[in-house]
């Protein structure tokens, strides 16, 4: 995988990465009212309309930091906060007994 | 051995009248080296960044202070923040690469996040029976380095809370660094080019003593000044700018100037020109007559003439370059030269002065690879530890005492390393920690 900082742009969409993440940002189809955001490293992604995306404008840098905390979204993850460790296998489906070493 | 040596061990370094020596341990023996970075380089201001190096907010590079990683970072508000590159959960490093852009940093091993201001924003799965208590002691964020200070862009840091000002710390090379810098119209620097990165098998000292070493020169560089001799401007013009006169006429139109050393070991050497009229009526007459408008014919003397220096412990200034280097081992050490270009100039001369750097100091250039191999056989020589003493008596017997704990001598001598090693020796034996 690579960690280099890297902003590549193709006909659809664009990838934006550093050292500690690799996302692509693309439309949705030909209607361009929507655009969906895909973590390369892990597979996952979401979809955003405007309003949505109007609504990250507003919010302060504390905000993001809010929405980026892991001990919520979990760098694996998609359960909340209070989830039991088994709740939190990564994507890969991998157990997190056989990532060791 | 003599007999007065047998009276009293002098230690590490050997002073007295007509006498300076440094023994051989100061560069091969690691309970020395493991001793200086404590001494010398985590209780002393350091350099650790140009701010043009991370000039948009996000902006992060990663360096050291001694044998400690750091990360110098600037916030959304444009604060600059150096910090211990080491997650305060199991201790990885957080920031891998050299630079970078980022607002938030991840922990690569579990995934603890902080921000580019190194607050922590969250531990990763923090919740349930494997995770943290509801009233886990949660620190605050990476821990920031307890002192940071920039002179004129150039951003120093320091281990220590109690150390002195970084001007007074700077003294006299102020004074350098304003020469270098004042080759701006604008008084600014920027670094623009991706730096050249070295690493020689040999100690750090050699590059700080050897960048403000006159002595050197037409031995470790003979194979350049037959170069010079022979082709003149057709090598190029090796960032002498003066117009179209050769080396050798530029050569004979700068002073002598002087060499110093100063108290807190930094070891400089100015010599400004002469005559100022080749540089004045040369191909770039129009830039160096807006530097007579703006600092006057004395004052351009120096601009325009050489000032290098060797900034205790890790930094030096030559040429049109910031050089760093870094200790990894008492034998191993490595040298990063970031090429600047002055702001405010025309582009043809940040070009001529890049093109001249390649030249000298450039992996395949002229001049640095000589000294990184000088540095590399000098350590080979001292393997030869049953011979005490390296000897740094040139010109002692005509420095002079220019005030302040200064003191100046003929370029060609070695005040500047006396100077060095004075305060080397300070720091190594002071009986505190910090200082
Ligand atoms: S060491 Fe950084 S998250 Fe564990
Ligand atoms: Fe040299």
């Amino acid at each position: 995988m690579s960690h280099h900082p890297q902003s590549v742009g193709t006909a659809r969409g664009l990838t934006a990465s550093n050292e500690f993440a690799t996302v692509l940002v693309e439309r949705v189809g030909d209607d361009p009212a929507l655009l969906r955001i895909s973590d390369l490293r892990r597979g996952r992604s979401v979809v955003l309309d405007p309003l949505e995306l109007e609504a990250i404008t507003r919010m302060s840098r504390d905000e993001i930091r809010a929405l980026a905390d892991p001990s919520y979204a979990g760098t694996f993850g998609q359960r909340a906060r209070g989830e039991d460790f088994d709740g939190m296998v990564g994507d890969d489906e991998m157990q997190i007994e056989g990532i060791s070493g | 051995m003599t007999e007065s040596n047998e009276a009293a061990d002098p230690g590490l370094v050997w002073t007295g009248p007509k006498r300076f020596r440094v023994r051989t341990a100061a560069y091969v023996d690691p309970v020395v080296f493991a001793r200086e970075m404590k001494r010398v380089f985590e209780s002393n201001w350091v350099f650790v960044a140009h701010e043009s190096e991370i000039s948009e907010p996000g902006n992060y590079k990663t360096s050291h202070i001694g044998l400690q990683p750091v990360i110098i970072s600037r916030d959304d508000d444009r604060q600059i923040h150096v910090l211990l590159n080491r997650c305060v959960h199991r201790g990885a490093a957080v920031c891998r690469e050299q630079r970078g852009s980022a607002n938030l940093f991840r922990c690569p091993y579990h995934g603890w996040m902080y921000g580019n201001d190194g607050k922590l924003v969250g531990m990763s799965l923090a919740g349930g029976d494997a995770g943290y208590d509801s009233d886990f002691d949660r620190p605050e964020g990476l821990v920031r380095v307890p002192r940071v200070e920039s002179y004129r862009g150039m951003v120093f840091a320091s281990l220590n809370p109690d150390v002195k000002p970084l001007v007074e710390y700077l003294g006299r090379a102020a004074w350098i660094i304003d020469n270098k810098l004042d080759a701006s119209p604008v008084g600014q620097i920027q670094l623009r080019s991706k730096p050249i990165v070295a690493r020689y098998p040999g100690n750090w000292k050699f590059q700080a003593e050897n960048i403000v070493d006159g002595y050197h020169f037409s031995f470790v560089h003979e194979g350049f000044t037959h170069l010079q001799r022979q082709y003149q401007d057709a090598t190029g013009d090796f960032g002498v700018h003066a117009g179209n006169d050769s080396p050798a006429d530029v050569r004979r139109v700068r002073s002598r100037g002087r060499n110093y050393g100063t108290p807190n070991g930094h070891g400089l050497t100015a010599r400004p020109v002469a005559d100022l009229v080749p540089w004045l009526e040369g191909k770039h007459g129009a830039y160096y007559r807006e530097l007579l408008d703006a600092y006057g014919e004395e004052r351009l003397k120096m601009i325009a003439g050489r000032s290098t220096a060797s900034i205790f412990p890790n930094l030096g200034l030559i040429h049109h370059q910031i050089r760093v280097w870094r200790p990894l081992s008492a034998n191993l050490t490595e040298v990063t030269v970031y090429p600047y270009d002055l702001v405010g100039v025309d582009e043809e001369i940040n070009r001529g002065w890049l093109r001249s750097q390649e030249r000298f100091y450039g992996a395949a250039g002229y001049g640095q690879p000589d000294d990184t191999e000088v540095f590399a056989v000098n350590q080979q020589g001292l393997s030869a530890t049953a011979v005490d003493w390296l000897i740094l008596e040139r010109g002692l017997h005509a420095e002079r005492d220019e005030g302040g704990g200064d003191w100046s001598g003929q370029p060609g001598g070695e005040v500047p390393q006396r100077s060095f090693w004075l305060e080397w020796m300070r720091r190594m034996e002071s009986q505190e920690e910090q200082s």
